[in-house]
């Protein structure tokens, strides 16, 4: 019984994270009954586990009480996608679309790319977000990303390097311009620092990494990024130094960037530093040898 | 006779009530995603710490993405695309989901795989076999801790897959 109730509660606990975190919508805001109540039962679903039976279950009802409740049918898919079922996701999260395109589109592309790293489909849903939303298509599900910036990537991923310049020039450089840096997002001149590096246009990469330092000097990627830069300019005495650094945030601070769910992209792992300071690897032998 | 209709509406009622419980039961498991043992497929030997109670790969660190490229490799270096005619059918998602119990062992393994529109496919035996059997053989995993204790856990694998050849590996 104790272990029972340990469980238990520790199932309780660690659901916590995973409990629907969106906001209560305010139910008495519809005028039918039906919306009403399947309003009250997407509300209840805050208090349970996500993916968990009693939660699908409330969604599930709330969606036969009213099937026009596209906010019920994106979140019965939810914790398909976080576990992999990606056919029965899109299958509710594509009824959540038809029937609040504007609210969902963008939500679908994000997660297409996120999920799934299908930058094509992801493109098509953000596109249409976008024109949708009179090109003013928002933020990441997650809050990360201006979604010009996703896009940036898709093209960035699919060698589109003209599309993707003009869709970070939208996301960074834009929002910048009319918004101030505190709008942009926490990695995006490392992104384009990244699609820079893959031109080998070195000076604009160092001017991005410099940029993506003001926003947060301390992820590991930067240094790393850098050191990439370094080694290919031949600096390679300060590409040494950025490695370390890079080493250390990873190790000691622990920033870099990191995803409950998925790699994100252009994240670094430990191996990856080290493999550049690999005896191996044909780009250290530019290094100078560490002291 | 008003009695006995209520103890009628009320037992029909009941029965009914019932009826939908058991149907939701059906179609919903305790969790979305979790897998049941099948003798037909799965080793006998394999067991679970806790059964019934298993954490997602997200709810604690996950020991697949720590050594993600580790674990690239393993696959890059293994795994024979297919060629010929048929290989250019072989595009979309393929997923391995299977549990790491609390002796880091993993066991019931299941696949599923999707066409790039999303809809069900399945993936040549020179594919799917091949990549179940990397799968199953890959050593090292760690079982999901939290507060210091060990638990089961659910773990996938996705291969994203262009005409037969490994694209990239998820999440």
């Amino acid at each position: 019984m104790y272990s029972t109730l340990k469980t238990a509660g520790l199932a309780l606990l660690l659901s916590a994270a995973s409990l629907c975190s969106r906001g209560q919508t305010n139910c008495l805001l519809f005028k039918d009954s039906s919306h009403i109540k399947a309003c009250r039962l997407y509300n209840a679903t805050d208090s349970f586990p996500q993916g968990s039976r009693i939660c699908q279950q409330y969604l599930d009802s709330a969606i036969r009480i009213c099937p026009d409740y596209a906010e019920a049918w994106h979140e019965i898919s939810v914790p398909y996608l976080k576990r992999g079922d990606y056919r029965s996701w899109r299958k509710y999260m594509d009824r959540a679309v038809e029937l609040k395109p504007l609210a969902y589109t963008a939500t679908r592309g994000w997660c297409r790319f996120k999920f799934l790293r299908d930058y094509e489909g992801a493109l098509i849903d953000l596109q249409k977000a976008d024109t949708l939303s009179g090109f003013q298509p928002g933020q990441s599900g997650d809050g990360s990303y201006n979604l010009y910036v996703v896009m940036a990537l898709c093209e960035r991923e699919l060698g589109n390097y003209t599309a993707a310049a003009r869709y970070f020039a939208l996301g960074i450089d834009s929002v910048r311009a009319r918004k101030g840096k505190t709008w942009l997002g926490l990695f995006d001149y490392l992104h384009r620092a990244v699609m820079e590096i893959k031109l080998k246009n070195y000076d604009k990469a160092l001017s991005d990494l410099d940029l993506q330092s003001e926003i947060f000097d301390r992820y590991a990627e930067t240094e790393y990024y850098r050191s990439i830069v370094l080694i290919a300019t031949g600096h390679p005495q300060q590409a040494r130094v950025s490695l370390e650094r890079a080493r250390q945030l990873f190790i000691t601070d622990g920033y870099h960037l990191s995803d409950p769910y998925c790699e994100m992209l252009d994240e670094v792992h430990l191996g990856d530093i080290e493999m550049l300071t690999s005896p191996n690897n044909p780009a250290s032998s530019n290094l100078p040898s560490k002291r | 006779m008003r009695p006995i209709f209520s103890i009628l509406l009320f037992s029909f009622l009941v029965s009914s009530c019932r009826h939908q419980a058991a149907i939701a039961k059906e179609i919903y498991p305790p969790q979305v995603g979790d897998t049941r043992y099948d003798a037909q497929l799965d080793d006998s030997a394999f067991h679970l710490c806790r059964p019934g109670f298993s954490l997602q790969y997200y709810n604690t660190r996950s020991w697949f993405k720590d050594h993600k490229r580790d674990i690239e490799q393993y696959f890059h270096e293994r795994y024979k695309a297919p060629q010929g005619r048929n290989a250019g059918k072989q595009t979309g998602w393929l997923t391995i989901r299977f549990i790491i119990n609390c002796e880091g062992r993993t066991g019931w393994f299941r696949l599923s795989g999707i066409d790039s529109e999303y809809q069900p496919f399945h993936f040549s035996q020179e594919v799917s076999a091949q990549l179940l059997t990397l799968t199953k053989a890959l050593q090292g995993w760690q079982p999901a801790t939290y507060n210091n204790k060990i638990y089961d856990s659910y773990q996938y694998v996705t291969f994203k897959l262009k005409k037969g050849a490994i694209e990239c590996i998820l999440p």
